[in-house]
C-alpha cells in the first residue's frame, strides 16, 4: 500500500510542484492551504509523513509541528519542513519543535523525494 | 491583489501543463538517456518555479511595507512612521529569507545553503 503524505503550504502552485514530485516517486499525496487546515484534515488524511512551509496563514508551520508532536496518534510522524527560511535561528526552532528535517528553497525534488525515502521507509 | 491573482493563476494552467507533460513522458521512456535528460529539464523547472516562489515572498514583504506608508500617509497613526529606524528593524522582522538580511544592512548575499537538513 503506497505511504500517504500530506503537503502543506499555502502557495497552491507550489503544492502542485511538490506533489508531482511525490506521486512521481510513488506516494499518493494529500494537500493542506495552512497549518489550520493540515490540522482539521490529520483524522481523515491520517499521513505517514508531513511536508510543511514554516510561514503560512492562520497557522504556521511551527506551531502546526507543535501541534503534531502533542498529538496522541500523530505525534511520532515524520515532520520535513520545506522553507525559504534559511537563519540558523529557525532551524534550532525547529528542531525543538519536533521537525525531523530542514529542506531550503529552492530544492531538487530528487532531494525531497531522497528525504521522505529516509524517514519513511 | 489583481496582478498576484493573475499571476496564480497563470502559475497554475502552466503546473497542470507540466503534470501532463510529465505523465506523457514518462510513457515516453523507451530510451533511459533521454528520460534521464528530460528528467534533468523538469527538475530544473521545478527549481525555477521555486526561484519564482522566493520572489514573490520578497514582494509580498516590500509591497506590505508600501501599503503601511501609504496607510500612515493616508492618516491611519504609526508611531513607527516617526522613527524611521524602528520602521526599518519592522520590516526587517519581517524578512523570511538570509540574502534579504544581507541586502537590507548592503552586505554581501551569500546563496543559502542546499541540500538537506537532518535533526
Amino acid at each position: 500500500m503506497s505511504k500517504v503524505i500530506m503537503v502543506v503550504d499555502d502557495s497552491s502552485s507550489f503544492r502542485t510542484v511538490v506533489k508531482l514530485a511525490l506521486q512521481k516517486a510513488g506516494y499518493l499525496v494529500q494537500e493542506a492551504g495552512d497549518g489550520q487546515e493540515a490540522i482539521d484534515k490529520l483524522p481523515t488524511v491520517k499521513p505517514n509523513l508531513i511536508v510543511c512551509d514554516v510561514n503560512m496563514p492562520r497557522l504556521d508551520g511551527l506551531s502546526f509541528a507543535r501541534h503534531v508532536r502533542a498529538h496522541p496518534v500523530h505525534k511520532f510522524t515524520p515532520i520535513i519542513m520545506l522553507t525559504t527560511e534559511s537563519q540558523e535561528s529557525k532551524k534550532e526552532e525547529g528542531k525543538a519543535a519536533g521537525v525531523r528535517a530542514w529542506i531550503t528553497k529552492p530544492f531538487q525534488p530528487s532531494q525531497l523525494v531522497d528525504a521522505v525515502k529516509r524517514l519513511c521507509p | 491583489e489583481t496582478a498576484r491573482l493573475y499571476a496564480e493563476n497563470s502559475m497554475g494552467e502552466l503546473l497542470s501543463g507540466f503534470a501532463m507533460l510529465s505523465e506523457h513522458l514518462d510513457a515516453l521512456a523507451s530510451s533511459p538517456e533521454s528520460g534521464r535528460s528530460v528528467q534533468g529539464e523538469l527538475e530544473g523547472i521545478s527549481v525555477h518555479l521555486q526561484s519564482q516562489d522566493r520572489v514573490a515572498q520578497m514582494l509580498h514583504a516590500v509591497t506590505d511595507d508600501m501599503q503601511r506608508m501609504t496607510s500612515y500617509l493616508n492618516g491611519r497613526d504609526d508611531p513607527a512612521a516617526r522613527v524611521p529606524q524602528q520602521w526599518l528593524h519592522r520590516l526587517e522582522a519581517s524578512y523570511t529569507m538570509e540574502d534579504m538580511k544581507a541586502t537590507h544592512h548592503n552586505q554581501e548575499v551569500v546563496a543559502p545553503p542546499s541540500g538537506v537538513q537532518y535533526f
